[in-house]
């Protein structure tokens, strides 16, 4: 009997990859955005980008 | 002390540089009337069997998943329709019409991804505003196109503006006007208007970075966004990748609205990769 309680990855670990992901992600797109950002912009772009990236995928 | 390119020498080396095939330019002015037919457009390919080819191969790739292969022109444009063959020559012959630039420091893959990303969100962002979407396509895929040039014909002083980029953590542009006293986009008027492009398309170009309030709603607007919207998806894949101000008065013209931009960049995103691959980037 092959054992199976190890196989799939812990629920709490799996979850902190997936915000660790989503965290590069915005860092990215934030970082995509700095010269818009220092120059004292609000850009609508980047809050659509965000949302798109962050909130529409799982 | 910085190198300045001359509006002398610009003028010289821009004559120099091979021009678009004049399959593609007639194509191109063509765009936004009706009255190209798939004979015509047939006879067109016919005199240029190279891009014939490659438009062939474009049709058969898999980004248009077609059942069968087609062997000909007049079958793909069966198949296809006249303005998406019209578009794949268009894009065929102008990512094939330049050769890699003596520049080490100029990523030309990273600049057809880009360019490729900016013809997609102008196709999608030109339907949404009722505009003409092979046009919003093609001049997104030329918009950049003065960087090639500058890279080309001045590979020197480019390779100091792309250094200068790196070493302050500027937006190019601005490298390029303090490295050379010009930018990609108004070099890239130039040339539009050497291969004899419209008005319009040559303004679009020439404008993206810095459209006037009067330009408003249109082609220039619209170039102005979709070079943003490319930027913002990070399609290049640069690591010094930046999103170029929006003008407030374009985006609120022009801006597609909440829905219909998630919409924009899921339809882009997921052509992408097919795109290219079918372009061989």
């Amino acid at each position: 009997m092959v054992p199976t309680d190890n196989i799939a990855a812990p629920p709490l670990a799996t979850d902190e990859n997936a915000e660790q992901h989503r965290e590069e992600v915005r860092r990215a797109i934030e970082h995509r955005f700095r010269h818009i950002s220092r120059a004292g912009h609000i850009s609508p772009l980047l809050h659509l980008i965000l949302r798109y990236k962050l909130e529409q995928r799982p | 002390m910085m190198p300045n390119v001359t509006p002398a020498q610009v003028k010289e080396r821009l004559r120099d540089l091979p021009p678009l095939s004049a399959v593609v330019t007639e194509l191109i002015a063509s765009m936004g009337s009706d009255t190209l037919s798939s004979e015509d457009l047939a006879a067109k390919l016919s005199t240029d069997p190279a891009l014939s080819a490659k438009t062939l191969r474009m049709a058969n790739s898999s980004f248009y998943g077609m059942s069968r292969q087609v062997e000909s022109v007049h079958d793909a444009v069966t198949v296809l329709g006249l303005r998406t063959v019209r578009t794949l020559v268009v894009a065929s012959g102008i990512t094939g019409g330049f050769k890699v630039p003596a520049t080490p420091q100029f990523d030309f893959h990273a600049f057809w991804r880009h360019a490729v990303g900016t013809a997609l969100c102008g196709q999608v962002l030109a339907k949404e505003l009722s505009m003409d979407s092979d046009i919003g396509f093609t001049v997104g895929l030329l918009h950049d196109i003065g960087q090639v040039a500058l890279a080309c014909c001045f590979p020197d002083a480019y390779t100091q503006a792309l250094s200068y980029q790196l070493a302050h953590d500027v937006l190019l542009i601005d490298a390029e006007r303090k490295v050379l006293g010009t930018d990609h986009a108004s070099i890239g008027g130039q040339i539009s208007e050497l291969w004899r492009f419209s008005p319009a398309i040559v303004e679009a170009i020439a404008c993206h970075h810095d459209p006037a309030m009067h330009h408003g709603p249109g082609l220039v607007g619209l170039t102005h966004m979709a070079d943003a919207f490319s930027h913002a998806l990070g399609l290049s894949r640069q690591q010094n990748e930046s999103v170029p101000i929006t003008s407030p008065e374009i985006w609120r013209a022009m801006s597609p609205g909440q829905d219909a931009s998630m919409a924009l960049f899921a339809t882009v995103e997921s052509q992408f990769d097919g795109v290219c691959q079918a372009l061989q980037i």
